[in-house]
C-alpha cells in the first residue's frame, strides 16, 4: 500500500494539471462553442508574463498576479472573441478549430518577438510553497506545497465553474448563446455582451491555470503548456465536452494511472517506453471511438445558421475566360522563367531553399486535396509524411532499395496508413475527426517513430550517396530539382484533375452536405477513406523528397506540431485550390530563409507570419492570397469589359 | 411499391412512431399529413435510412431495404428532397445534377478523372439541361447555388432528386419557407413532374391546399399513429383528423 501510495500520489499533480486544462476546454466549449485548441496558448501567455513581470521586472507577486491574470487573462479573451471567433458562423467547425491551430503555433512564436528570447525560471507560488512539506500520506508519501496548490486549485475552479454555469442568469444566457446567438437576441438578450463575457470568463481562467501551474515545471516554457493541452483533450473528449466534473475525474486519472504504471512498469519493456506515454491518446482514441456524443459534436443547433452567407467560390472559378486565359499565360511564364533561373543562374543556397518549398508543396497538396476539396480536416499528414520517409529510410538500409523506390513503396504505406485511419473514424466529423487525426499524430510521435526499428532511435537515419541513382546530393546538381518539379507538375495537374472531375464533385458534394450527399446515392465511407488514402500518398511522396533534401531523418523532423502548422500554412494562402498549396511551400521557405537576414528575435516570425494569415480564416476562407487573387481577377475583368466597350463608344465625342 | 409495415422508433421515453404502416403504389402520389409531432419526418427518415427504426419492415418492390445505408437506398431509385436545405452550395446548379447523375450511371472512376475523362459527355449534359428547362433552372445552370435565394434552392434540390430518374421521391415539406404564389408554382411542377414520369411520391406538407393539388391519397398520422386514411376531402371530413388537428370538440 506504501508502494501504491509512492507511485500514485506524485501522479495527483500533473493529473490536476491536466484537470484544470480539460474543465477549461469544457468550459469555453460549453460558453462559446468554440473547442479552443489554443487554449494552452492562451495559459501561456499569462504565465510568461508573470514570470517576465516577477523574474526581469522584480514586480511584487500580487502585482504581478493581476496584471497577468486579471487584465492579460480576460483581455485576451475578449481579444479572441471580438477579432476572431465572433466573425466565424456558428456551424463552421472547421473556421474554429484552424482559428483555435494558428493561435497555438502564432502564440508561442510571437511572445520571444514582442520580449525576445527568455530564460524564464522558477516562477513563484502563490498560494502554498512548493518546497514546504505540509503532512505525510501513510508513513512517509511527502504532500507538498505543489500538491497542495494544483489539488485546491482544481476544486476551486470546479465548483465555481459548476456554479456558474448551472445556477446563475448568466450562465444559461452563455449556454444559449452557444446554441442559437440570433434566438437569444430575440428574447431581448445581448448576445454578443453573453458570450464576450463568456470569452473573459473563459481567459481569466486560462491565465489563472498557466499562472498556478508555472511553479510546477523548473522553466516557462510553451511547449509544457501545448504537452499539458494534448492530455486534457483526453479528458474533456470522454466527457464528451459536456461535464466538467467528469472532465476533472478523468483527467485526474489518467495523470495517477501513468504515474503508478510508471513506478512499476521495468525502464526498460516496451510497455513503459512506448505504451506508456501513448496512454493518453489511446485513452483519446478510446472516447472518440465509444462516447456517442461526441459523434454529433458538429450537428448544427441554431436554427438561424442558414442565414449565414455562403463562402465564395475560389478566383479559379469565377474568372472569365479571357482572363483565365491571360492567368495560365502569366503562370507558364513564371513557371518557365523559375525553371531556366533554377538551372542557370540561382545560387545554391536559393536553389536549395526552393528545391525545399517545392517538397513543401508536394505535402500541402495532400492538405488541398482533404481539406480544401473533401472538407475532412486532417492533423497527421505531417506524421503520413514521416511514414513514408522512413519506410524508404529502412527499406534502404536493410534491403539496399533504392530511395526513391523506397520512397514509392512508404507513398504506399502513408496511403493505407491514412484509409486506416479513416475507416476507424468513420463515424466522426469535423471536430472529432480532427481530434482522432491529432490522437494519431502523437501515438506515432510518442511510441512508433521513436523506436529503433523505425527510425533508428532518437538521431534518426542519416541518407548515403549510395541509396540513391542520381547525383541527388551534389549542390552545383539539378537532379533533385528536376525530380521534385516531375513529381510536383505531376501531382498537381492530377490533383487538379481530380477537382474537375467526378471524384472531385462528388469530394465537393461530401464537403458541401454530407446528408444531401448520400441522399442522392453518393457512397460516403468510400469517398471519404479514397480522400484520405489520396491524401496520404501525396504527403507520403512529399515526405520522402523531404528526407531526401534534409539528409537525416529524425523523428522530431515529423511530429504533430509540424503538421498543426501545415493545415494553417495551407489555409492561409488558400485550401481551395493547387495553387494555394504550391503557394504555401514556397512561401514558406522563401520567408523563412529571409529571416536569416532578420535579427535573432525575428527568427520565429515565419509562423506569426502564417498564423497571422490563418486567422484571417475566420472573415475570408478561401484563404488570404486567394482572396487577394479574386480582387485581382476582377479588376481585370472590369478592365477587360472596359476595353471591350471602348469601340462602341462614338470616336467623336462632339466636343470641339 | 414502397411497403411500411409495423414501423416502431422511440427516442428516449418519446415514442414518435408507433406501429405504422404505410403503401406508396408505383406512379401514386401520397400525402403524409398531421400535426407537429405526429411522427411524419420519423418515418421519412426510417423510410431512407436516416433513423434505424426498433420495430418494423420497410420494402421497396418487395425487397426488405431495412438494412440498407442511406446511399443504398438512393441507389435503389429512392430520391428525396429536405425540408432544411441540403444543397451543395460551392457547386453550380448544373454541377448538381451532374453529380446525382454520375452516381446512378457511372460511378466515381479516379482513373477517367486521371486521364481528363471526367467531364461531363453530351448525353449526360443533354439530361440535365432537360431538367433544368423542366424546373425552370435553364438560365442559372452555371451559377454556384450558393448565390441563389431559397425558392431556387427547393427548385435544385428538386431537379438533383428527379434527374436520376428515381422511382419513388420523399418530399419533405417542399413548401417550407415560400410565399403563397411560389408554393403553388411548385405544387404545379411537383405534379406535372410525378405523372410525366411516372414515379411514386410521398409528400410530407402542412400545407394542405398544396397537399389537395399534388396527391392522389392522403395518410394522416397523429402522436405516431395513422389516425386516417384516403382521398383529400375523405379524410379531412373524417372526425379523427378534426380531433389530431383541432382537438377534441
Amino acid at each position: 500500500m506504501e508502494q501504491l501510495l509512492g507511485f500514485a500520489v506524485p501522479g495527483v499533480p500533473y493529473g490536476c494539471a491536466y484537470a484544470v486544462f480539460a474543465v477549461g476546454l469544457v468550459l469555453t466549449y460549453q460558453t462559446t462553442g468554440v473547442f479552443n485548441v489554443g487554449y494552452g496558448a492562451q495559459a501561456y501567455v499569462s504565465a510568461f508574463i508573470f514570470a517576465w513581470l516577477v523574474d526581469d521586472h522584480a514586480w511584487p507577486t500580487w502585482a504581478a498576479f493581476v496584471c497577468a491574470v486579471v487584465i492579460v487573462g480576460p483581455g485576451l479573451g475578449l481579444a479572441l472573441d471580438r477579432f476572431l471567433f465572433r466573425r466565424i458562423p456558428s456551424s463552421n467547425t472547421t473556421a474554429k478549430i484552424v482559428t483555435g491551430l494558428s493561435l497555438l503555433v502564432g502564440i508561442p512564436a510571437l511572445l520571444p518577438v514582442v520580449f525576445g528570447n527568455q530564460n524564464l525560471v522558477g516562477a513563484p507560488s502563490i498560494v502554498f510553497n512548493p518546497d514546504t512539506v505540509y503532512f505525510h500520506l501513510g508513513a512517509d508519501v511527502p504532500v507538498n506545497g505543489i500538491y497542495l496548490s494544483a489539488v485546491l486549485l482544481t476544486v476551486v475552479m470546479l465548483v465555481v465553474l459548476v456554479l456558474l454555469l448551472r445556477t446563475t442568469r448568466l450562465g444559461l444566457e452563455m449556454r444559449a448563446a452557444v446554441e442559437s446567438p440570433r434566438l437569444l437576441e430575440l428574447e431581448g438578450v445581448n448576445a454578443r455582451r453573453v458570450t464576450a463575457t463568456a470569452w473573459a470568463v473563459c481567459g481569466l481562467m486560462a491565465g489563472l491555470a498557466g499562472v498556478l501551474l508555472a511553479p510546477t515545471e523548473v522553466t516557462v516554457q510553451a511547449q509544457d503548456y501545448v504537452t499539458l493541452m494534448v492530455a486534457a483533450i483526453a479528458a474533456a473528449a470522454i466527457a464528451a465536452l459536456r461535464s466538467m466534473p467528469v472532465a476533472a475525474v478523468v483527467a485526474v486519472l489518467i495523470g495517477v494511472l501513468s504515474l503508478t504504471a510508471q513506478g512499476y512498469l521495468p525502464t526498460s519493456s516496451f510497455w513503459y517506453s512506448a505504451a506508456l506515454p501513448a496512454f493518453p491518446f489511446l485513452v483519446l482514441v478510446g472516447a472518440l471511438l465509444f462516447v456517442p456524443g461526441l459523434r454529433h459534436l458538429d450537428e448544427a443547433t441554431d436554427p438561424l445558421s442558414s442565414v449565414d452567407p455562403p463562402p465564395p467560390p475560389p478566383a479559379a472559378r469565377v474568372r472569365g475566360r479571357e482572363v483565365d486565359r491571360l492567368v495560365r499565360t502569366v503562370y507558364l511564364a513564371l513557371l518557365f522563367a523559375f525553371v531556366v533561373s533554377m538551372l542557370t543562374w540561382m545560387p545554391p543556397t536559393w536553389e536549395t531553399v526552393l528545391n525545399q518549398g517545392m517538397a513543401y508543396s508536394l505535402v500541402f497538396l495532400s492538405v488541398t486535396l482533404l481539406t480544401g476539396t473533401a472538407g475532412q480536416l486532417s492533423l497527421a499528414q505531417a506524421t503520413l509524411a514521416g511514414i513514408a520517409a522512413f519506410t524508404a529510410g529502412q527499406l534502404a538500409n536493410h534491403l539496399g532499395l533504392d530511395f526513391l523506390v523506397g520512397g514509392a513503396v512508404g507513398a504506399v504505406a502513408a496511403s493505407v496508413v491514412a484509409g486506416m485511419l479513416a475507416l476507424a473514424s468513420l463515424r466522426l466529423r469535423g471536430l472529432g475527426l480532427a481530434l482522432m487525426t491529432l490522437a494519431a499524430a502523437l501515438l506515432f510521435d510518442v511510441a512508433i517513430f521513436p523506436a529503433q526499428a523505425v527510425s533508428g532511435g532518437t538521431g534518426g537515419i542519416t541518407l548515403e550517396p549510395r541509396w540513391l541513382p542520381l547525383d541527388l546530393f551534389a549542390p552545383n546538381g539539378h537532379a533533385y530539382f528536376l525530380v521534385v518539379l516531375l513529381v510536383l507538375v505531376i501531382c498537381a495537374g492530377g490533383v487538379a484533375l481530380v477537382q474537375r472531375g467526378t471524384v472531385g464533385r462528388f469530394l465537393a458534394a461530401m464537403r458541401g452536405s454530407e446528408l444531401g450527399a448520400a441522399g442522392i446515392g453518393v457512397n460516403l465511407p468510400w469517398q471519404r477513406v479514397l480522400a484520405f488514402a489520396l491524401s496520404g500518398a501525396l504527403a507520403g511522396v512529399g515526405g520522402a523528397l523531404l528526407a531526401i533534401q534534409q539528409t537525416v531523418i529524425a523523428p522530431g523532423e515529423f511530429n504533430y506540431q509540424l503538421s498543426l502548422a501545415f493545415v494553417v500554412i495551407v489555409v492561409t494562402t488558400g485550401v481551395g485550390t493547387v495553387e494555394g498549396a504550391i503557394q504555401a511551400g514556397i512561401g514558406l521557405v522563401v520567408v523563412q530563409q529571409l529571416m536569416q537576414y532578420a535579427p535573432q528575435r525575428l527568427q520565429g516570425l515565419t509562423f506569426v507570419l502564417f498564423a497571422l494569415g490563418a486567422l484571417a480564416y475566420a472573415a475570408h476562407p478561401e484563404g488570404v492570397v486567394e482572396l487577394e487573387k479574386r480582387r485581382w481577377t476582377e479588376r481585370a475583368e472590369r478592365a477587360l469589359a472596359r476595353r471591350h466597350r471602348a469601340p462602341a463608344t462614338p470616336a467623336v465625342t462632339g466636343r470641339p | 411499391m414502397l411497403a411500411v409495415r409495423g414501423l416502431t422508433k422511440r427516442f428516449g421515453a418519446t415514442l414518435a412512431v408507433a406501429g405504422v404502416d404505410l403503401d406508396v403504389a408505383a406512379g401514386e402520389s401520397v400525402g403524409l399529413v398531421g400535426p407537429n409531432g405526429a411522427g411524419k419526418t420519423t418515418v421519412f427518415n426510417c423510410v431512407f435510412g436516416q433513423v434505424r427504426p426498433d420495430a418494423g419492415t420497410v420494402e421497396l418492390d418487395g425487397h426488405d431495404i431495412g438494412r440498407l445505408p442511406t446511399w443504398r437506398r438512393a441507389r435503389l431509385g429512392i430520391g428525396r428532397t429536405y425540408q432544411r436545405l441540403e444543397v451543395f452550395p460551392e457547386l453550380a446548379v448544373r454541377d448538381h445534377l451532374v453529380v446525382a447523375l454520375r452516381v446512378h450511371h457511372h460511378g466515381a472512376r479516379l482513373w477517367r478523372d486521371l486521364l481528363g475523362l471526367g467531364a461531363p459527355t453530351r448525353d449526360e449534359l443533354a439530361e440535365v439541361d432537360s431538367v433544368l428547362d423542366a424546373v425552370g433552372l435553364s438560365d442559372r445552370a452555371g451559377v454556384p447555388v450558393a448565390a441563389l435565394g431559397l425558392g431556387a434552392c427547393r427548385l435544385v434540390e428538386l431537379a438533383r432528386a428527379v434527374v436520376a430518374k428515381p422511382r419513388l421521391l420523399l418530399a419533405d415539406e417542399p413548401s417550407s419557407g415560400l410565399d403563397e404564389h411560389e408554393t403553388g408554382e411548385l405544387a404545379r411542377l411537383l405534379r406535372s413532374l410525378q405523372l410525366a414520369r411516372g414515379m411514386g411520391m410521398l409528400l410530407v406538407e402542412h400545407d394542405l391546399a398544396m397537399v389537395e393539388a399534388v396527391v392522389d391519397r392522403v395518410v394522416v398520422m397523429d402522436l405516431g399513429r395513422v389516425v386516417s386514411s384516403g382521398s383529400f376531402h375523405e379524410v379531412m371530413s373524417a372526425r379523427a383528423v378534426q380531433r389530431a388537428y383541432l382537438g377534441a370538440p
